[in-house]
């Protein structure tokens, strides 16, 4: 880099050399020679300005915004545009569901009687998220839930849902309810300087392909995927497997699709990989709240409150990572302020009752809601 | 009374540099200070861009009539303004407003330090300047002269 200097530090520069080198001895204010370098100096001063620009621009390391951009194309690469929130029938995020009877009394099938019908068009709100439902999903006649795929009507990383953000529908039916059970994280906003700036860095070594690097990139450059766990030769010679680590609960399908495709371009010819999801542990739990006092029983809301913070901790909890009962305990207290106390009455996990302690989880393990139970997570 | 030894690149009345045989010149001492006090009295304050503090207000005074009155408050501006030449000595300095015609004012500006030029001699001429400022335009008129 180019040391910048400014007008002032040039000007006195220069004066001093006219003091130690001519017969000049004034450079005071309204002095003919500080006026003369003043001039210059403000002129070679923009000149490192644009100097500063040029050569910051030129490296990948300090180069930024359109410039960046360029340095991108040069390898072929542009900068990502920002992404829908988007979630599959497969991820069974986005839920509808009765309290009781049938969601196909509700929700009828045109054609068939042994089905019911969730439309596509049909739009799911929280806040100022809006989601659309993207097909026509059908489900039997007797459930009283059906999962559906939706997707954001914005762009951008505002569109991602918490878990519980999405409460409302246009329907039309009152007792139908929608909730989305985990966060739905695939929605992202344009790929910021630091973001493209590693994929070009990274682009060198992996534009060889069929190396770590390659793989990595593919792996990461999907949405909702945080890190991943590599294991070389899991099937002998020639082989790899990939395990991807979500920023949620769970690994978006439509996701999964996308690293196996991307990693088929980069892996060499006749190289058998596998991508797989973590080993998802189902766990369930079930907690009595207290109310603080003047209150007879902890409100409906609050316990959702306490439902939702259940499953955000437990979403956190990144494999190799530790469920801590206290950190449990925790997030419920502080989801509401009409809850003195808590009794966790059971814990499940692995479908098996486990005594209240410290629960840790392997390299490639991770917690979610059993799916099994039907309400897995449990405030009462 | 200031001690003035300093030397500075000449420059003609207009603000031209000076050049002989193909070179800048050095002036004298005496020189040095009469261009100092010259850039001080003819630069309108802000109308110098790399340093916007150097001169003084006379855009300020367009426009106003020429009365006694004008004439103090141009007198006080003049003063702040030489207190702030780190070149010059507020006290080597003399300097007064008065009318010279109906829309016209003169300025006159004596510098009285001790002048000591590098071989060692001191010019026995004072300097004056005097310039005409007219209210209607401020399109300052120079007279320099040595008494």
């Amino acid at each position: 880099m180019i040391p910048k200097k400014t007008t002032s530090q040039i000007t006195q520069q220069s004066l001093r050399g006219l003091l130690q080198d001519t017969d000049i001895t004034t450079t005071s204010r309204g002095s003919v020679a500080r006026a003369l370098c003043g001039s210059f100096a403000r002129s070679l001063a923009d000149m490192y300005d644009v100097l500063d620009d040029a050569v910051s621009n030129g490296f990948l390391t300090t180069a930024s915004g359109f410039y960046l951009d360029l340095l991108g194309e040069t390898f072929g690469l542009t900068r990502r545009l920002a992404t829908a929130g988007r979630t599959l029938r497969e991820d069974r995020n986005i839920r509808f569901f009765v309290r009781s009877g049938t969601l196909a009394r509700r929700l009828r099938h045109p054609t068939n009687l042994n089905l019911g019908r969730i439309p596509a068009g049909t739009t799911i709100t929280g806040g100022d998220l809006s989601y659309v439902v993207d097909e026509d999903y059908d489900f039997p006649a007797s459930a009283t839930e059906t999962f559906v795929g939706a997707q954001s009507t914005g762009r951008g990383a505002a569109q991602k849902a918490t878990a519980g953000r999405l409460v409302s529908h246009s329907l039309g039916v009152a007792d139908v309810f929608v909730e989305n059970v985990r966060d739905i994280e695939t929605a992202s906003d344009p790929e910021t300087d630091r973001e493209f700036r590693f994929r070009i860095s990274q682009y060198v070594t992996s534009s060889a392909g069929a190396n770590e690097a390659a793989v990595r990139l593919a792996v990461l450059s999907a949405p909702g995927v945080a890190d991943m766990i590599r294991q070389p030769h899991h099937a002998g010679a020639g082989s790899f497997r990939v395990i991807v680590i979500p920023t949620t609960n769970r690994v978006p399908v439509e996701s999964l699709a996308r690293i196996r495709s991307a990693i088929q371009g980069t892996a060499a010819f006749g190289v058998f990989f596998e991508v797989e999801e973590p080993r998802y542990i189902p766990v369930s739990v079930s907690v009595r709240t207290v109310p603080v006092r003047g209150f007879s029983a902890v409100p409906p809301a609050d316990r959702d409150a306490a439902e939702l913070a259940i499953l955000r901790y437990l979403g956190n909890i990144r494999p190799g990572e530790s469920l801590v009962i206290n950190q449990l305990r925790a997030a419920i207290l502080n989801s509401s302020p009409r809850i003195s106390d808590l009794v966790i009455q059971s814990l499940e996990i692995n479908r098996a009752p486990r005594v209240l302690v410290n629960h840790p989880l392997k390299d490639d393990e991770l917690l979610v809601p059993d799916e099994a139970v039907s309400n897995p997570i449990l405030v009462i | 009374m200031a001690v003035y030894v300093a030397r500075d690149l000449e420059s003609e009345d207009d603000g031209d540099l000076t050049i002989e045989s193909g070179d800048l010149v050095v002036a004298g001492a005496q020189q040095s200070v009469r261009q100092n006090l010259m850039c001080w009295s003819m630069t309108t304050r802000g109308g110098f861009s790399f340093d916007p503090g150097l001169g003084w207000g006379a855009e300020g005074f367009i426009g106003r009539q020429n009365t006694p009155l004008v004439h103090r408050l141009m007198e006080e501006d003049l003063g702040y303004s030489y207190g702030q030449a780190d070149g010059l000595a507020l006290e080597d300095l003399t300097y007064s407003v008065s009318h010279i015609d109906r829309d016209v004012a003169g300025v006159t500006v004596r510098f009285a330090g001790l002048v000591v030029e590098p071989d060692g001699t001191s010019p026995s001429q004072a300097v004056v300047l005097g310039f005409s400022f007219p209210f209607s335009d401020g399109a300052i008129q120079l007279e320099v002269s040595d008494e």
